[in-house]
C-alpha cells in the first residue's frame, strides 16, 4: 500500500512538475470534420419539455454532476490551430473569411427565399394561436413554407427584431441558422387553407377559425397604414426530429461522437448568446434536421433557432425581468448567496434601469457582466466553456465591424430609426465591453498564416476594435528549437503597424539560427530537430508585463521549402521567465 | 538573407463554403472520433487526483442519476409532451385564470396542521367584483371556512365593500393566561367554536393612505369543562381604522422608505344585553427605510392596544388585546400574551433572495399588561425573534415559511429559551 501511494505521489507531481512541450505531427489540421457519415436508420424524434429540462438543469443536473466531481476540461473538437473544423453543427464563416455586411444581413437568407408580401395568398396550412409565442405556418406563392411569428403588446417590435438579428449573427458566427426575415403584410393577404388545423393549449388538433387568427393578429404591432409586421422564418431543409441537447451525446446518431458540452462551438455560443441577451439558450430552441442529401448520404444537421426572447425581452413580472440574463430563473447560487449575507451583495438586477429606448427593456451595457452571462436555466455547454473557448468566440465576435451590425439590424426593419441607432450603439458597446474583457486575459492573435514558408502573419483580434494605446501594443517574439525546444533560436520585440494595426507579419527565422540547422543533413521533414516553437507574448500598452501567449509550432523544412505550421497552443499559464 | 521559396507553403485554413466530407466509417456504424487535436494526451494532474472522490461518490451518483434524476425527469417530461400540466391547470382555472381553485395547507409546530383548498373568482359576478372562499381542516374538530365578496367602486376603484363570513372550531387553542407574568409552561388548550359575519367598507385616501369602517357580528362558544374559560357569548363589533402610510404607492409590495400610522377603535356589545360592552383602542407606529430602493427594508415598529372596560361585565379572554402569532411576537404561538392592554416593539430587515422570495429577520419585545399599561416595564417583556420566507406576489397567496424564538420575561433569574416556533404553509389572505 505504502509503495502505491509512493508510486502514485511520483507519477502525480512528475506530471505536474516536468516541462514538456507536446509535439504537432508534421500534417494539416482538421478542417472539416468527418461527421456526416450516411446513417441509413432515421433518428427518433426527440422531444423536449421546457418543465422536465428546466427542472433538470436547474436541480437534478447539477446535483448529479456534482457527484462526478467534475473538472474544468478544454473542448474535444477544438483542431491543431485551436479552431474549430466545419460540419455539421458549424460552417467558418466572418471568423475565417471576409463577409460582406450585405451577407451579414442577408443571413442564411438567398433572393429565392424572399417571401413577397406583394404577393399572395398566403395559405395558413398550421396555427400555433396559444402560449407565449403565437404563430401561423404558411405557404408562400413562392413555393415555401415559412413560420410567421408576432410581437406581443408589450415591446412592439421587439421579438421580432430580435429574432431576425440573432438568426443572423449567429449565421455570420458560423453556426446554422433558419433564414429569418422581417415582413409587413396586409391582413387579407393570410388565408386559412382547406384542412388546415391548429393546436390547441392541450396539443389537440382543431380546425383553424379566423376567431383564432383574429386573436393572434390582435396583439401583433402595426403600421400606421394597419399592415402587420411579423418575422418570418423559412423552413430548413429536411425532416425536423426535435432538438438537440446542450449535454451528452444523440444515441441513435452514430456520427455523433464528441460530447456536446464538450464541443467548442457549443460552448463558445455563450459569447453570442450573452452578446444579444438571449437568455433562453436553451435546447427547446435549437433542432435537429434530418438531411437526405442529393448524394444518398442520410445525416443530421444541428440548427439554433429562436432568438425572440433577445434584446431585453421582458416577463410580465418586473422583478423576474430585472434578473433575465443576469441571474437563473431559480438561482441557488444567488439565492443561498443573498439568504446568508441578508442581502448585502451589491446585486445587478437592483441596479439595471430601464433602457432609454423602452423597447429594448434592460438590454443595458452597466449590469452587463460578459464573464457571468446567465442563461434562464444552466446550459450544460455553456457552463463548461474555457477561456480557450471564449476567446476563440471573441475572435469571431471582433469580426463583427460597426458596419456588419449596422446591417443586421438594418434588417430587421424597426419601424423607429432611433431604435435602430440605439441598438446599433448598445450592441457595439457592449462588444466593446465583452473583448476588453476577454483580452484582458487570453491571447487575441488569430488567423495565422505562413506566406511563401517564411513570412508569418497574424491578426489580432483586439486590433480590430481599436482603444487610444492599442499601436503601444508589444509583441514579444521568442523562438526555440533543439531537442527539448528549450535551445533558444532568436528573440523580437514589434508593435503593430499603424497603417494595418489588426494584422502583423514578421519573417521568420527570427534569429540567427533556425531549427533545420540542428537537424542532421538529410533529415526525413519530420525529424523532431525540424521542430520550432514560436512564442508570441502580448503586452498591451497598459500593462508592465505580457498577459497572454501564444504558442506556433513549427516544422522547418529548410531554407528552400521553409515552414509549416503545424500548430497552435495557448498555454494557461506563461511562461514565468518572460512574466517575471 | 534568406533566399525566398521557391514554392508557397501557406498554412491552412478552413474551405470556404460547406462540403461535404469524405465518410469515415461504413454507413450506420458509430464512427471513430477523430484526433482533433493530434496530440499525444496530456496527463492533468487535477485530473489524476479526482478519480479518487470519483470513485467513492461514484455510488452516490448512481443514485442520484438513476434514481431520481432521470425517473423524475422522465416523467415530468411524459407529463408535459401529454400536456398533463395544462390539463391539471384547465381543471384548477378556469375563466382565463380569472377563476381558480387551489390547495392550502399550514403548519404551525404546537398547533394542529391544517390542509384544505382555496378558490377565487374575479371580475366575478361583475368586473369589480371579486368572490373567494376557503375551506381548512385536519380531522372533525378542526375545521374552518370561510367566503369573502369584495366591490370596488369609486374612481380608480379607490373604495371596497367586502362582506365576509367564516366559521372556525378548533380542539387546540392555546391559552397561558392572563397578564404580565405568563410562561409557556403555564399553556393549557380549549376548543372554541366561533361564527362571524362581517361588512367592512374602506377607501383609499390617496397613495398608501386609507380608512375603514367595519361592523360585524360573531358569536363564540369556547367549549371546556374548566371554569372560568367556558362560555358562550355573541358580540357586534364596530370598528373604525385609519391608516397613513407615506411610502411611494408605485413600489414593490414591501419596500419603500417612510412612515407608517396606524389607528383604530372599536366598540363591541352584546346585542342581547347591549349593556355589556367594551372598547378597544390601538395604535401602531412603523418607520421603514428601504436601504438600496430595491426591498431592502429597514423597519422600526411600535405596536399598542388596550381593551376599555365600559360596564362592570368582564370581556371573554377571547376578546382581549393579545400578542403572539403571524404578525407582532412570532417567536410565539397566537395569543400566547393576553391582557387588558398590550406593548410590542418590534426590529425588522426584510430583503429579497429570489424575485418572487424575500427574507425577513425579527426581533422585538414585547408583553401583555394590566389595564392601560399599568405594569409596564421593559424588563418585564418577553424577547421574540426569528427569521421567515416569504412570498412576495400580490396575488393575495402568500408561501411563508418562519422559524422564531422566544425568551422568558426579561427580569427572571436566567433569561432562557422558553418558546421555539417553526410554521410554513401556503395561506391565503383572507
Amino acid at each position: 500500500m505504502k509503495t502505491a501511494h509512493a508510486v502514485l505521489l511520483i507519477f502525480v507531481t512528475s506530471a505536474a512538475c516536468a516541462p514538456h512541450v507536446r509535439r504537432f505531427p508534421l500534417r494539416s489540421p482538421l478542417w472539416i470534420d468527418p461527421d456526416r457519415n450516411h446513417v441509413p436508420v432515421k433518428p427518433k424524434e426527440y422531444y423536449s419539455g421546457l418543465i422536465g429540462d428546466g427542472a433538470d438543469k436547474l436541480f437534478f443536473y447539477p446535483l448529479s454532476e456534482l457527484a462526478t466531481v467534475p473538472l474544468a476540461r478544454e473542448a474535444i473538437n477544438a483542431n491543431a490551430f485551436d479552431e474549430v473544423a466545419n460540419s455539421a453543427w458549424f460552417e467558418n464563416r466572418l471568423g475565417s473569411f471576409e463577409l460582406s455586411p450585405a451577407d451579414a444581413a442577408r443571413g442564411a437568407c438567398t433572393p429565392a427565399d424572399e417571401l413577397d408580401p406583394e404577393r399572395g395568398p398566403w395559405v395558413v396550412w398550421r396555427a400555433k394561436p396559444n402560449g407565449a409565442n403565437p404563430g401561423f405556418f404558411i405557404e408562400a406563392p413562392n413555393g415555401k413554407r415559412y413560420l410567421l411569428k408576432f410581437d406581443g403588446p408589450k415591446q412592439p417590435g421587439r421579438a421580432t427584431a430580435a429574432d431576425v438579428i440573432g438568426s443572423k449573427i449567429y449565421w455570420a458566427a458560423g453556426y446554422h441558422t433558419p433564414c429569418n426575415q422581417i415582413v409587413y403584410f396586409p391582413e387579407d393577404r393570410v388565408v386559412i387553407g382547406k384542412g388546415a388545423k391548429m393546436e390547441d393549449h392541450l396539443g389537440e388538433k382543431v380546425p383553424i377559425t379566423a376567431e383564432a387568427i383574429e386573436r393572434v393578429f390582435e396583439g401583433a404591432f402595426r403600421l400606421s397604414d394597419g399592415r402587420i409586421r411579423a418575422s418570418a422564418s423559412l423552413f430548413v431543409p429536411g425532416t425536423p426530429l426535435g432538438p438537440f441537447t446542450f449535454q451528452g451525446t444523440r444515441g441513435d446518431d452514430p456520427n455523433d461522437v464528441v460530447p456536446h458540452e464538450h464541443r467548442r462551438e457549443l460552448r463558445g455560443a455563450y459569447v453570442f448568446a450573452a452578446w444579444i441577451d438571449h437568455f433562453d439558450s436553451r435546447e427547446q430552441n435549437t433542432l435537429d434536421v434530418w438531411v437526405e442529401d442529393p448524394s444518398g448520404r442520410n445525416y443530421l444537421r444541428h440548427y439554433f433557432l429562436d432568438w425572440g426572447d433577445s434584446l431585453g425581452g421582458r416577463w410580465p413580472l418586473d422583478q423576474v425581468s430585472r434578473r433575465l440574463g443576469r441571474s437563473y430563473y431559480l438561482d441557488f447560487e444567488h439565492v443561498l448567496g443573498d439568504l446568508f449575507t441578508l442581502g448585502s451583495i451589491a446585486r445587478p438586477w437592483d441596479r439595471v434601469q430601464l433602457q432609454e429606448r423602452e423597447l429594448f427593456g434592460y438590454f443595458d451595457l452597466e449590469t452587463f457582466e460578459p464573464d457571468d452571462y446567465r442563461p434562464g436555466y444552466l446550459n450544460p455547454a455553456f457552463a463548461a466553456r474555457t477561456d480557450r473557448d471564449l476567446a476563440w468566440a471573441a475572435r469571431i465576435l471582433a469580426r463583427f465591424t460597426p458596419e456588419h451590425v449596422r446591417a443586421i439590424v438594418q434588417a430587421a426593419k424597426l419601424p423607429d430609426p432611433r431604435d435602430e441607432a440605439w441598438l446599433v450603439d448598445q450592441l457595439l458597446l457592449r462588444q466593446q465591453k465583452f473583448l476588453q474583457r476577454i483580452f484582458s486575459r487570453a491571447a487575441p492573435l488569430g488567423r495565422f498564416e505562413l506566406e511563401r514558408g517564411s513570412s508569418l502573419c497574424f491578426e489580432d483580434a483586439a486590433q480590430l476594435h481599436p482603444v487610444e494605446t492599442s499601436t503601444r501594443t508589444l509583441y514579444k517574439l521568442r523562438f526555440y528549437g533543439g531537442e527539448a525546444l528549450d535551445q533558444p533560436l532568436g528573440w523580437r520585440q514589434l508593435s503593430p503597424d499603424a497603417n494595418h494595426p489588426h494584422k502583423s507579419c514578421v519573417e521568420l527565422p527570427i534569429g540567427r539560427r533556425r531549427p533545420a540547422e540542428l537537424a542532421p543533413p538529410g533529415a526525413a521533414d519530420d525529424d523532431p530537430l525540424r521542430y520550432g516553437v514560436l512564442k508570441i507574448f502580448l503586452q498591451p500598452a497598459t500593462s508592465l508585463h505580457p498577459v497572454s501567449e501564444v504558442d506556433l509550432h513549427l516544422y522547418d523544412l529548410g531554407e528552400t521549402r521553409g515552414f509549416r505550421l503545424v500548430g497552435v497552443d495557448r498555454p494557461r499559464a506563461m511562461e514565468r521567465s518572460l512574466r517575471d | 538573407m534568406l533566399v525566398a521559396a521557391v514554392t508557397s507553403t501557406v498554412a491552412e485554413g478552413p474551405p470556404r463554403g460547406d462540403q461535404l466530407p469524405e465518410e469515415s466509417a461504413p454507413p450506420g456504424q458509430t464512427r471513430p472520433r477523430p484526433q482533433y487535436d493530434p496530440r499525444e494526451v496530456e496527463l492533468d494532474a487535477a485530473e489524476v487526483l479526482s478519480w479518487a472522490p470519483r470513485v467513492i461518490l461514484y455510488p452516490l451518483h448512481l443514485v442520484l442519476e438513476y434514481a431520481l434524476r432521470r425517473p423524475i425527469v422522465t416523467a415530468i417530461t411524459g407529463a408535459e409532451e401529454a400536456h398533463l400540466f395544462e390539463r391539471v391547470e384547465d381543471l384548477v382555472t378556469w375563466r382565463e385564470g380569472r377563476s381558480a381553485v387551489f390547495p392550502t395547507f399550514f403548519a404551525d409546530f404546537g398547533m394542529h396542521p391544517s390542509v384544505g383548498i382555496a378558490t377565487f373568482h374575479r371580475e366575478f359576478p361583475a368586473e369589480n367584483n371579486e368572490l373567494s372562499g376557503s375551506i381548512g381542516f385536519w380531522d372533525d374538530h378542526w375545521i374552518k371556512i370561510s367566503a369573502r365578496n369584495r366591490t370596488r367602486f369609486l374612481a380608480n376603484e379607490s373604495g371596497e365593500l367586502s362582506l365576509r363570513a367564516s366559521f372556525e372550531t378548533r380542539p387546540d387553542r392555546p391559552f397561558y393566561g392572563i397578564g404580565p407574568r405568563t410562561a409557556d409552561g403555564d399553556r393549557l388548550d380549549y376548543r372554541d367554536r366561533r361564527a362571524e359575519g362581517c361588512a367592512q367598507l374602506s377607501a383609499q385616501l390617496g397613495g398608501r393612505h386609507r380608512i375603514s369602517l367595519q361592523s360585524a357580528i360573531r358569536n363564540v362558544d369556547v367549549l371546556d369543562d374548566r371554569d372560568g374559560l367556558a362560555g358562550e357569548y355573541r358580540l357586534v363589533d364596530h370598528g373604525l381604522e385609519l391608516i397613513l402610510d407615506t411610502r411611494a404607492d408605485d413600489i414593490q409590495l414591501y419596500g419603500g422608505t417612510g412612515l407608517r400610522l396606524r389607528t383604530f377603535g372599536r366598540f363591541l356589545f352584546d346585542p342581547r344585553e347591549p349593556s355589556r360592552n367594551f372598547a378597544r383602542f390601538g395604535a401602531e407606529a412603523a418607520v421603514f427605510w428601504d436601504l438600496t430602493g430595491r426591498g431592502h427594508v429597514l423597519g422600526a415598529r411600535v405596536y399598542g392596544e388596550l381593551a376599555e372596560r365600559w360596564s362592570d361585565h368582564p370581556i371573554p379572554f377571547t376578546e382581549l388585546p393579545a400578542l403572539g402569532g403571524d404578525v407582532e411576537m412570532r417567536g410565539f404561538l397566537e395569543r400566547r400574551f393576553i391582557g387588558d392592554s398590550v406593548l410590542d416593539g418590534t426590529l425588522s430587515y426584510r430583503y429579497p433572495i429570489w424575485s418572487l422570495l424575500d427574507a425577513e429577520l425579527f426581533a422585538g419585545l414585547g408583553n401583555a399588561y394590566d389595564e392601560h399599561w399599568r405594569s409596564f416595564a421593559l424588563k418585564r417583556t418577553y424577547l421574540s425573534g426569528g427569521v421567515a420566507l416569504h412570498t412576495n406576489s400580490t396575488l393575495g397567496v402568500e408561501l411563508a415559511a418562519l422559524f422564531g424564538a422566544g425568551t422568558n420575561r426579561l427580569d427572571s433569574e436566567r433569561i432562557e429559551l422558553q418558546s421555539v416556533r417553526f410554521a410554513f404553509g401556503l395561506m391565503t389572505g383572507f
